[in-house]
């Protein structure tokens, strides 16, 4: 059963959306209640990790049965590149609780002779 | 065929009442819109939409089970929303019910509400509210509102299938849209469409919730967005933003 927060470490998914351009995959996460300095950003080569801290927690009260009385302090998720980037070459910024992340992609190159 | 049915369960809603819509479509603008219009106005349940094509979900409130697109109204006001998206199979059998039931009630105007993606929303303060009306008391009712029409493009999903076929049964039709993220929950939107709504309505709705609150409502409609996110994909939202081949 895939859910959009994560029961162990109370966390939410945030709402990503991730597209391919030309040289570059970009990443957006709505990040409502953060603020910039509660942000992290990993990155590897196939992935992108954001971590938030909320400035203030969000309850489900009285919604649910399992999620009830849950409190949510922080956003957590790892996304999934649809190709290859060079980390060192990320950068990041945040504008109205929304999250965007830029990335170069890797490009290996060779020459094919025809025959 | 699919059949859709429109219960009245409560009192009925007085005729020609004018009657706001929204359902989940880009950012919730819709869904957030009426369902903040409804708890304002505590307006009272009247009536549900129902499908044997509709997802097999029940909303719980006040611990009972309710059927996920219900319909509200007071004396002045009628709305219609869902806490689930249509599924693409249900907007024309949908339209078609809706539109019956516009006509049995004589039904004033109908309003739609809903938005349209914006790839720079995050940089914009206020929100644009583009407006497309069946008629020229629509028209007419636009521009005296300062919302810019909409002359030529293209509308994917239920709310431009049910401003269609309001137009073509003759019942007085207009749908707000206002710029909006495509795939976030957006009540800073929702609050631009009720802004114009309490103009052309004579409501008196308060904005200021859906601003103060907008980070929790974003939070709590996120699940609900990404299950419309699919939606939007089947009827291929993405069309709204294509330069169209044919116009006029």
């Amino acid at each position: 059963m895939r859910l959009g927060w994560h029961y162990r470490d109370k966390s939410l998914e945030p709402l990503v959306y991730v597209s391919e351009e030309k040289d570059e995959i970009v990443v957006h996460a709505d990040l409502p209640c953060v603020k910039k300095e509660d942000i992290q950003v990993s990155v590897t080569d196939e992935t992108v990790e954001i971590r938030a801290k909320m400035y203030r927690e969000f309850r489900c009260d009285p919604w649910g049965t399992i999620q009830r009385g849950m409190i949510f302090q922080q956003f957590h998720k790892v996304v999934q590149l649809p190709a290859r980037i060079n980390p060192d070459l990320a950068r990041a910024r945040f504008q109205r609780g929304i999250l965007e992340i830029r990335a170069q992609k890797k490009v290996v190159k060779s020459e094919v002779r025809v025959e | 065929m699919e059949r859709v049915e429109i219960v009245e369960t409560g009192v009925k809603p007085v005729p020609k009442a004018p009657v706001i819509i929204g359902f989940p479509e880009v950012g919730l603008v819709g869904s957030i819109a009426v369902s903040h219009t409804i708890n304002t106005l505590g307006l009272a349940e009247v009536g549900y939409i129902d499908s044997e094509q509709f997802p097999p979900v029940v909303a719980v409130h006040g611990g009972r089970p309710k059927p996920p697109a219900r319909i509200y109204a007071n004396k002045k006001l009628v709305a219609i929303t869902s806490e689930v998206p249509i599924p693409v199979q249900s907007i024309r059998p949908l339209t078609r019910s809706l539109v019956q039931w516009f006509k049995k009630r004589e039904t004033s105007l109908v309003v739609i509400l809903g938005g349209v993606a914006h790839p720079e929303r995050a940089g914009i303060e206020t929100p644009k509210v583009y407006g497309v009306g069946v008629s020229e008391q629509g028209d007419k009712l636009l521009g005296e509102h300062g919302v810019t029409r909409l002359e030529e493009g293209l509308l994917a999903g239920s709310h431009g299938m049910l401003l269609w076929g309001c137009g073509e049964a003759g019942v007085n039709t207009i749908y707000l849209m206002a710029e909006a993220h495509y795939g976030y929950p957006d009540p800073g939107a929702a609050a631009s469409v009720v802004s114009i709504c309490n103009k052309m309505l004579g409501l008196n709705i308060d904005t200021k919730p859906l601003l103060e609150q907008e980070e929790q409502i974003r939070i709590a409609a996120r699940d609900l967005m990404r299950r419309t996110e699919q939606a939007m994909r089947d009827v291929r939202k993405e069309q709204e933003h294509e330069i169209p081949m044919m116009y006029g």
